[in-house]
């Protein structure tokens, strides 16, 4: 995994007075999952494109194994794409979909057949073989898709929201094959989604971006337990973020007002006294109480809604200053609270994270 | 909900079926005719007889006149192809200066009256030095019908899916192996739909053809010759078999755009 497919350094894009991509650097190792995760609009795709060929890069670099490929076209690039609206080709059946790329390198043509028929056994789509993409599902056609590129062995694969277009059932099932067909395979994959969830299920690293920056690249875990700024605690999964003020520090710890009551966080390198911070705390990492804890601090609130969601409680609680607090609590937990009760709550300081604001 | 059969709708029934024989009659009495024994266009006729198309198989005037109206067709059609295909790629990937005004002014040469493409293409080619003849009816003919070949073949470009476009160049084509092998089957539709409609529009076109002709007639031109002194049965029968080729045409090329749609 030291090994580095894709390399972007300092790449900006703009589109006349927009600035899209602002000063992108990111490294794609060989033969890893790595996701482009960030609201619609926030250069992820554009990203993508320019990887592809598609899009020239405004200022910066982009080297493919080590090459520059400002200089090469789309088609002169070893990389393949899954595009979002799978883009097959709609006069052609699925075989000459997938054999395409590899009739247009002048493969052989008997090689062309072998090829093809593992590629569709690889996406289980044999039985399709002869037919067109419109006679086709969606998930169908974005099996041909997925086919048509790994078909050619690329180098890396990049795929476009490959799924958004399917039904949350089939989504998750496709989430898993296509990371089995990447593990499989071990072609290294450039994913672009808008879908949190599904970023964190099938990547080994994640990039968060936001307005065209890289806000954080790290695992999915890493993301989710140890986010580095307010937007990637906020847009990763659910999170409490309570406003403070930094009114300690010491070698490991930072205490922080907040509503009137004084926390101490560990992981909070370069917070001094006197910053306004954000200190994000996932609702399974919060814990209420009716007695007031015991030499613990505890934000005082009452609980105003109560809901069963399955495996969890979920639970709103109202500050008087009128912030919301989510807390999930195990079903077995039951009984122990309800509706308009007045609740002390604690949290996880190891699981909180204090961030800039 | 059940369909009644009220006065409105019967009105409506009559009305329109008023409106097809007003269109239609005259074609069919001229197709009715064309198999008349007789010499006179009088009902009831007389007899039933294929003699005039025998007379119009002998005029050599008009199978000479057919062939010449075939060829302008084919050629203003090829030349039309020619400069309308490259023409709305053009507009459909490229911008330029002058584009908007340029999309707008494209259709003009099948809006005007066609009398007055004739009389400016007539003063224009003596002008230039050309002599009304062949080549002179085939540049009128291709001047409006590129108009057709360019505004139809631009609108089948819009709604191409370009994804598809940069999947090929993704997958190692080139842009002329793109062209050819994914935007051009695409498109095959709208080719040959407009292909049959120029062909079809050439072939019956009078008002331009009439000043630019000389000594050299197409078809309709004879037609309208030959009536000058009565409508004669034989111009019943040769009617007739343009009409049919003219209706296997259109039906073609409706076709095509239905088939596209679908």
């Amino acid at each position: 995994m030291s090994e580095i497919t894709i390399q972007l350094e300092g790449v900006n894009k703009f589109y006349g007075e927009n600035h899209i991509v602002k000063d992108l650097h990111l490294d794609v190792f060989k033969g890893e999952f790595l996701t482009l995760l960030g609201p619609s609009g926030c250069g992820k795709t554009t990203t993508l494109r320019m990887i592809a060929g598609f899009e020239q890069p405004s200022s910066g670099k982009i080297l493919l194994a080590g090459e520059d490929v400002a200089a090469l076209p789309p088609n002169k690039r070893d990389v393949n794409t899954v595009f979002q609206n799978y883009a097959l080709f709609p006069h052609m059946t699925v075989r000459e979909n997938i054999g395409y790329g590899l009739r247009m390198k002048k493969t052989p043509r008997d090689e062309i057949a072998r090829r093809v028929q593992d590629a569709l056994r690889m996406v289980q789509m044999e039985a399709y073989a002869d037919r067109k993409p419109r006679q086709m599902s969606g998930g169908q056609q974005q099996r041909v898709a997925v086919a048509r590129a790994i078909v050619n062995n690329p180098t890396v694969l990049l795929l476009d929201e490959p799924l958004g277009a399917l039904d949350l059932k089939l989504r998750k099932q496709m989430q898993f094959e296509l990371k089995h067909l990447q593990q499989k395979l071990g072609i290294t994959f450039l994913y672009v989604t808008h879908d949190q969830e599904e970023a964190l299920t099938m990547s080994d690293r994640v990039a968060v971006i936001h307005n065209g920056r890289l806000e954080q690249i790290d695992t999915p875990a890493a993301i989710y337990n140890r986010p580095k700024t307010r937007f990637v605690a906020d847009f990763i999964g659910e999170t409490n973020l309570f406003k403070g003020k930094v009114v300690g520090t010491s070698a490991h710890e930072v205490s922080v007002a907040i509503e009137g009551a004084i926390f101490r966080f560990a992981h909070a390198e370069g917070q001094h006294s006197g910053a306004e911070v954000y200190v994000s705390v996932r609702p399974e990492a919060m814990s209420m109480t009716r007695e007031r804890p015991e030499g613990e601090a505890g934000l005082v609130g009452r609980v105003t809604e109560h809901v069963f969601v399955g495996s969890v409680y979920k639970t709103i609680v109202t500050l008087p200053t009128g912030l919301e607090v989510v807390v999930v609590q195990p079903a077995a937990s039951d009984g122990l609270i309800q509706q308009g009760e007045e609740v002390y709550l604690t949290w996880d300081s190891a699981r909180s994270v204090v961030l800039a604001s | 909900m059940r369909q009644t059969w009220n006065g409105i709708t019967l009105c409506l029934a009559l009305f329109s079926a008023g409106v097809l024989a007003f269109i239609y009659l005259p074609l069919l009495v001229v197709v009715v005719y064309s198999f008349n024994a007789d010499s006179v266009n009088s009902f009831p006729m007389t007899g039933v007889s294929l003699k005039w198309y025998r007379a119009m198989m002998q005029n050599q005037q008009l199978i000479a006149s057919l062939k010449n109206s075939v060829m302008v067709a084919l050629i203003s059609t090829g030349l039309a192809m020619l400069l309308g295909v490259p023409g709305a790629l053009a507009l459909d990937r490229y911008d330029f200066a002058g584009k908007k005004i340029f999309e707008r002014i494209v259709l003009l040469p099948l809006i005007l009256p066609g009398i007055l493409t004739g009389v400016a293409m007539l003063g224009f080619f003596q002008e230039m030095g050309i002599k009304p003849s062949m080549p002179a009816v085939v540049i009128g003919h291709t001047t409006f019908l590129i108009a057709i070949v360019l505004t139809q073949v631009y609108a089948r470009l819009k709604r191409l899916d370009r994804a598809i476009e940069e999947a090929s160049a993704d997958l190692g084509a080139s842009r002329w192996q793109t062209f050819w092998h994914i935007t051009l089957p695409n498109i095959s539709t709208a080719l040959i739909g407009s292909a049959l409609l120029s062909f079809t529009l050439s072939l019956d076109e009078i008002p331009v053809t009439f000043f630019l002709n000389g000594v050299f007639n197409t078809l309709p031109i004879q037609i309208w010759g030959m009536t000058r002194n009565g409508l004669t049965p034989e111009v019943n029968a040769i009617s007739t078999v343009v009409f049919l080729a003219s209706l296997i045409l259109i039906v073609i090329s409706t076709r095509l755009r239905e088939e596209e749609k679908a």
